[in-house]
């Protein structure tokens, strides 16, 4: 009987490890498989939300000019009507800006979600900025909708004005980690295709020779150089991240200063074709 | 040996009569200078048709020609791309790199004014 209980006892303790990674691997298997279903989701919220973003766009400019006649109008006239129609027309036309930007901000949320290369704090923060933001939009356009008093239009459009003067600013910060987010993703990309590129010449038995091995020297030599100029700017970046919308001011020079890195990665990703043709 | 017909007639009357029956006669061929006169379209229908089915056959052949070298070249690239992901990917990642050109803003803040007001 103890003999019987033993052999039962060893068959099952030999079998959980097998199922365990069994299930290990199913996992890991349905992870990534989740990542890339999530990925395909978060593009096509995009790609939906821009189309939408796009003709509300579109629907604000209209009402801008509207919105403009109605006050040169009243400029000229200053009428009771003339009033009232400025009044509607300012209402709607701050109802409008309220949409596109509650759809812009949240363009700039979803890419932040979906662009890997970002350092986490920073992207945390950013993100955190962004939905207060939005809070604060939708709220402001819930109420501008129930007002109908000149007074309080003009109130609300005024409190707007003050309270979002760093919306500008708050969106360059976002479109600057984007625009490095998405080198650092290719330059991570690049070093593991170099990775695998060295397996495939040591395995076809080509990676002692000479002109390769010069080759890969190169290019590693680029690929490290990319590396050093993002690492500098994300030190930089993140020394810097109590000062006031440090981050932001990096968006008007951003061509100057990611340049180089796009240039050592135009060349590492040159380099990378070049070594599999020789 | 061979007579020869005798087309002229001596009576004028017999040439008149034979003159209906010579114009109907030409009427049971085809006239291509007057068609809508015609009362018999069948063979030219035919004619048509066997015309169109050969000019059909020549440009079939035409564009099978051209295709031809196409189909190769395009089984050729395939070929490369199944014989070389690394290279695939490579080229991907540059297609990548110029999407993320730093100098272009797929994403500008919009033109709203953030200041309008009534006053």
């Amino acid at each position: 009987m103890k003999r019987l209980v033993f052999f039962f006892l060893s068959f099952f303790l030999l079998l959980s490890p097998a199922r365990a990674q069994e299930v290990g691997s199913t996992d890991s298997s349905s992870l990534k498989t989740d990542g890339i279903w999530q990925k395909e989701r978060l593009d096509e919220e995009i790609s939906t939300l821009k189309a939408s973003y796009q003709s509300q766009l579109e629907n604000y400019l209209y009402q801008d000019k509207l919105y403009r006649i109605a006050y040169d109008q009243h400029q000229e006239l200053q009428t009771l009507s003339s009033i009232e129609d400025l009044t509607q027309k300012a209402k709607s036309l701050g109802i409008y800006r309220d949409e596109v930007l509650i759809s812009y901000l949240n363009l700039l949320r979803l890419n932040l979600i979906a662009t890997e290369g970002i350092e986490l704090s920073l992207k945390n923060e950013s993100l955190a900025k962004l939905e207060t933001t939005l809070d604060y939009i939708g709220i402001h356009q819930e109420n501008l909708k129930n007002i109908n008093d000149r007074d309080q239009v003009v109130a609300s459009l005024m409190t707007f004005t003050t309270d979002q003067k760093n919306l500008n600013n708050l969106a360059n910060e976002v479109l600057v980690l984007l625009s490095v987010g998405n080198l650092q993703v290719i330059y991570d990309k690049s070093v593991v295709l170099k990775g695998e590129i060295d397996l495939y010449l040591e395995q076809k038995g080509t990676s002692t020779l000479p002109s390769i091995d010069r080759a890969s020297y190169e290019t590693n030599r680029s690929l490290d150089s990319a590396k050093l100029k993002l690492d500098t700017f994300w030190t930089d970046v993140i020394e810097h991240r109590t000062s006031n919308w440090y981050l932001a001011k990096f968006y008007d020079q951003l061509p100057k200063t990611l340049n180089p890195i796009y240039v050592n990665l135009s060349q590492s990703i040159s380099y990378l074709s070049e070594l599999l043709s020789i | 040996m061979f007579s020869r017909k005798e087309f002229n007639q001596t009576s004028q009357t017999e040439f008149v009569e034979d003159g209906a029956f010579i114009e109907s006669s030409a009427h049971k061929k085809f006239n291509l200078r007057d068609l809508k006169n015609n009362k018999n379209l069948l063979p030219f229908y035919i004619l048509i048709a066997v015309l169109f089915f050969f000019f059909l056959l020549m440009i079939i052949k035409i564009i099978g020609n051209k295709q031809t070298p196409e189909a190769e070249m395009i089984k050729k690239v395939e070929e490369k791309i199944e014989l070389d992901p690394l290279s695939l990917r490579a080229n991907e990642l540059r297609a990548n790199l110029k999407d993320h050109d730093p100098t272009k803003q797929t994403l500008p803040f919009p033109q709203v004014d953030l200041e309008f007001n009534i006053n």
